[in-house]
């Protein structure tokens, strides 16, 4: 798979970060290099393989319906950078 | 040119648990904006989820209530996005391999069919908080909500009409609610509701473009949505305009009942859906899922048609009676303790109902089964007549007293003597000579009149049927 800068420029409006040209230029490549170092696990033979979506070797980890801590309000606002009595602040954005 | 709407719903339900899909922070309506939040919720770096185990056993009695086939193995994934109500940039949820896949909902027309909408399939999610706009420019972050258990239903596009999705949706609530999943409150968000919307010349197979309809926060809403949205449609098609129509994301705006775009197709979002690695996958076992099944109660649609098999009611009614298993459990419980089916129908439907809903109680505790079964018992054999019986419920119901103890205080006992019967019959017949020639003339209407004047002589304590009986025979009309 090729990394272009168009590819950099969609990944980054997705994370919502800011990239100049140059910037983008350089991640490509770097993005190239590092797509192209995992694309080395397609050289493996993988059929007859059932695919896995987790390597812990774990399944159907539960726990009871049971209420466990919480943060008293002013905890969870603590790291806003904005809030006020009770609520974190945000600008306001129109729905998606 | 004739038109036919294509129209397929995505439901998300808030399940009944008392902590989060993911952790133990509670879940209550209600409380004050962020006084339910742990680590989980707030996204913190590090703290990771673990699957409330009730929350998959609502999941999986609402896939069976649903007739879904629940799959043994299923995983979660997540849905990235950025938006301040979801503190991890990721929702999680379930992509490619959710945990309940088919299923139907059975929705009934005015003509007595019945049409199978398909489900396409069922998926566990988490909620996201809740912003709460405000005019200054900011919004307020709430995240009670954020975590919050959820499945989402996403039905076939196999519904036709406006009246069909509320159709739907009441069915599906209904079904929901009776085995205990969801309270499914669209006012309160537990039942929430997007609806895919197009329009195709009949007889075309390929289905027209697609308009997603987001914020239908009551099932009228949906309704006055679909109605709008299909008749924009179909007008731009007899104009030849169709070609106007984009694939978009709109929003029911509830006040100027119109529908507004939010978002074209090109703005899409990708979400880069992938495994989350927090969770292993969820392994439902055999046993496991026939324990649930087995615990699930007699299904509303079973229960409705039993009821008009066994006690022989009509469709409405046995329909108002399984709206919900709390009526539907009233009046079998006053069906056992003898009282008459039918009128026990009507007595829950009516009284009962009305009782409930007036104080705010449950039917048992504002309608007492035995005291109805009593109540309906004296009606039945005459003993109080239904007028009176209905006059006094509310009084009767109050006082707790037995009614048979209650209407004799009162009075209202009907008499069933029938030589006081024969002489106050007589008596009306002697007062009322023009209506006795007009009942001889054949003008039976009249006989409401003398059923009235002897009703009076008795004080009230005369069976009305007795009367109109005794009518006829002193007279000889029979």
């Amino acid at each position: 798979m090729a990394i272009t800068v168009v590819e950099v420029r969609q990944l980054a409006r997705l994370a919502s970060l800011a990239v100049d040209e140059a910037e983008a230029q350089r991640l490509a490549g770097e993005l190239q290099a590092i797509v192209g170092y995992v694309e080395q696990l397609s050289q493996v033979d993988t059929a007859g393989i059932a695919p896995v979506a987790n390597v812990a070797g774990l399944s159907s980890v539960l726990r009871p319906d049971v209420p466990g801590p919480m943060f008293a309000t002013a905890q969870v606002l603590a790291n806003a950078p904005a809030r006020n009595e009770v609520a974190i602040l945000v600008p306001k954005v129109v729905e998606r | 040119m004739e038109y036919e709407p294509v129209i397929g719903l995505e439901v998300h339900c808030q399940l009944a648990t008392t902590t989060k899909m993911f952790s133990g922070a509670t879940t209550v309506f209600g409380r004050e904006p962020n006084s339910q939040v742990d680590v989980v919720s707030l996204g913190l770096p590090g703290a990771l989820p673990v699957i409330n185990a009730k929350a998959v056993d609502l999941a999986v009695a609402a896939a069976f209530a649903l007739g879904g086939a629940v799959q043994a193995h299923s995983k979660f994934d997540r849905k990235h996005y950025f938006y301040p109500d979801l503190p991890k940039g990721y929702q999680i949820s379930q992509f490619d391999e959710p945990y309940c896949i088919g299923g139907a909902v059975l929705i009934d027309h005015a003509d007595g069919t019945t049409k199978s909408i398909g489900l396409t399939r069922i998926h566990m999610e988490e909620d996201a908080g809740k912003l709460i706009h405000q005019d200054n420019g900011l919004s307020e972050v709430d995240l009670n909500r954020a975590g919050t258990p959820l499945i989402e239903i996403v039905s076939e596009p196999q519904l036709r009409s406006a009246a069909e999705a509320y159709s739907y949706l009441m069915e599906l609530k209904r079904a929901l609610k009776w085995v205990g999943v969801s309270d499914c409150e669209m006012q309160e968000g537990s039942l929430r509701c997007d609806a895919n919307v197009s329009v195709r010349p009949v007889g075309q197979t390929r289905f027209g473009t697609r308009v997603e309809i987001k914020n239908l926060n009551s099932f009228r809403a949906v309704e006055s949505a679909i109605e709008h949205e299909i008749a924009q449609m179909i007008a731009l098609h007899r104009a030849g305009r169709q070609g106007e129509i984009v694939q978009c994301t709109k929003l029911w705006d509830p006040d100027h009942k119109v529908t507004r775009i939010m978002r074209l197709k090109e703005d899409a979002a990708d979400y880069r859906y992938f495994p989350d690695p927090d969770l292993p996958p969820l392994v439902l076992t055999e046993a496991h899922r026939e324990r649930i099944r087995a615990s699930l109660p007699e299904l509303p649609r079973v229960r409705e048609a039993r009821f008009q098999q066994q006690y022989g009611l009509d469709r409405t009614a046995a329909r108002d009676l399984t709206a919900d298993a709390a009526i539907a459990d009233y009046f079998e419980a006053v069906v056992q303790l003898g009282a008459a089916p039918r009128l026990a129908a009507n007595w829950t439907r009516e009284e009962a109902m009305r009782l409930a809903h007036e104080q705010h109680r449950s039917l048992t505790e504002a309608a007492p089964p035995a005291t109805m079964a009593k109540l309906i018992g004296l009606v039945e054999s005459g003993r109080v007549a239904r007028v009176e019986a209905k006059m006094s419920s509310t009084d009767l119901f109050a006082s707790s007293e037995d009614p048979e103890a209650y209407f004799t205080r009162l009075g209202k006992i009907q008499v069933q003597d029938a030589g006081a019967l024969s002489s106050w019959v007589a008596q009306g017949i002697a007062q009322e000579a023009k209506v006795v020639a007009d009942l001889k003339a054949g003008k039976m209407a009249a006989i409401g009149r003398l059923i009235g004047a002897t009703m009076k002589l008795s004080g009230g304590k005369a069976d009305p049927n007795a009367i109109r009986a005794e009518i006829i025979r002193q007279l000889g009309l029979g």
